[in-house]
């Protein structure tokens, strides 16, 4: 199994030259000129598109670890729980420094990045974290957020915690039971 | 297939083709596409099935994960998305479900030609019919009719080289081809009024005769199409047999013939 992302790069890329190789071979240059040249150009757009891209593999993944919280910086707890789809608390309660006028979800997304969490938003609203994602445990599951053990009523994106809040980040499977009591 | 009433064979291939863009059942796609294939095979055009099925399988199979980040088993991250082997896998699903609809789509292309389809619409709708009989047999000969033209005119050497003169022969031949087409249409009108087209007591001749044979069928294939969607909607694995012998129906009417009709 590739281990690096430039090695996973280069498999990619010589995939997609056997590939091409191949079905210019089946078309034949001769045979069928047009075909040839659109499969040349296709795969030099697919080799361009993987040499910019960046790769990473799994073990790669994540800027690295969270800087511990500095004298004089502002303290939250963040805890992010999926217990109730069966997999454990993905971040046991931890005190992260509050950076001046961070959102409840660029906190969420510098940690997650930090702690190597997979997570997927799509505006303010967070569709999944670490492989467990909205509508997975039925149609009404999904992520919600609450501060200081109050729901969050506004979008994560405009909600500004304060220093000693505690921020729990909780998956629910039905959203309209789950969110008076977090 | 083409000893069968007009109306069975519409019936059965509709519902495949509907039925097997419904599910993204690793099971119900293989039934579907083997059985889309094996009738491809039999009745010809089955190498340019299979190029479009493998196409459209790989486009989809390498797109989707490039949209879709969900999934628990991460292969690495492209662009800081998450390339997920459930992803490329739905992929896969998904272009084998749209490859079998296609191939039950050519299917009853194949099999419902223009005589059996403007038998079946003549029933319920018999000026639809007689306009869709008119524009299929229009095209294809305005289209012969359009190279004949231009290769007599350049036999009597009116072709030219330059790009004027290529132009005026291609204008010439237009002019041309419209004047025939014009004319003959109206010797197509004089024609049927005097066939006495439109007068009262009238038949038209039916070359498909609903026996009772076609009768058992379309009951069999109405039942089993119920079954399969009921399958199919509420995913209740028993139930795709039923699909899997109504994805068999077409290959074993096509087959019992070529048994028969084997040299």
């Amino acid at each position: 199994m590739a281990l690096t992302g430039e090695q996973i790069r280069w498999l990619l890329m010589a995939a997609v030259f056997i590939a091409a190789l191949f079905l210019c071979l089946f078309f034949g240059i001769k045979r069928k000129p047009k075909d040839v040249a659109l499969t040349v150009l296709c795969a030099s757009l697919v080799t361009c598109f993987l040499t910019v891209s960046t790769f990473h593999s799994v073990s790669e993944y994540g800027s690295g670890s969270l800087a511990p919280a500095g004298e004089g910086d502002s303290v939250v707890t963040l805890e992010i729980d999926a217990s109730a789809a069966g997999k454990g608390f993905l971040l046991p309660p931890t005190q992260v420094a509050l950076k001046e006028g961070e959102s409840v979800l660029a906190l969420l997304l510098r940690v997650t990045e930090a702690k190597n969490l997979r997570i997927e938003t799509s505006g303010g609203y967070v569709e999944g974290i670490g492989g467990l994602y909205e509508f997975d445990h039925g149609d009404e599951s999904g992520w919600m957020y609450a501060v200081n053990g109050i729901g969050g009523s506004v979008s994560s994106a405009e909600y500004l915690p304060k220093e000693g809040d505690v921020i729990r980040w909780y998956y629910v499977t039905s959203y309209s039971e789950g969110g008076q009591t977090p | 297939m083409r000893e069968w009433h007009p109306s069975v064979s519409a019936v059965l291939l509709l519902s495949l083709m509907l039925l097997s863009a419904f599910s993204t059942e690793p099971w119900v796609i293989l039934c579907s596409l083997a059985g889309g294939l094996t009738f491809c095979a039999m009745t010809g055009g089955a190498k340019n099935q299979l190029k479009t099925t493998l196409f459209v399988v790989a486009v989809f199979t390498v797109t989707n994960p490039l949209f879709s980040h969900r999934g628990e088993q991460v292969l690495f991250y492209l662009n800081h998305n998450a390339v997920t082997l459930d992803a490329i896998l739905l992929g896969a699903r998904i272009g084998g479900m749209l490859a079998a609809s296609l191939c039950w789509f050519s299917a009853f292309g194949r099999v419902l030609d223009t005589e059996r389809l403007v038998y079946l619409l003549g029933k319920a709708f018999p000026k639809i019919a007689m306009l869709l009989s008119s524009a299929l047999r229009m095209i294809p000969l305005a289209k012969r009719r359009f190279t004949a033209v231009g290769e007599a005119r350049e036999a009597a050497d009116l072709g030219g080289e330059g790009g004027t003169a290529r132009m005026r022969f291609a204008g010439g031949n237009l002019s041309v081809s419209l004047g025939m087409t014009l004319e003959s249409a109206v010797q197509s009108g004089n024609s049927m009024k005097a066939r006495g087209f439109g007068l009262p007591g009238r038949t038209a001749y039916t070359l498909f005769r609903f026996a009772p044979r076609d009768g058992v069928l379309l009951a069999g294939v109405l039942f089993l199409t119920v079954l399969s969607a009921w399958g199919i909607l509420f995913e209740i694995p028993v139930l795709f047999i039923c699909f899997g012998v109504l994805c068999a129906l077409p290959s074993l009417g096509e087959g019992r013939e070529k048994l028969r009709w084997r040299s």
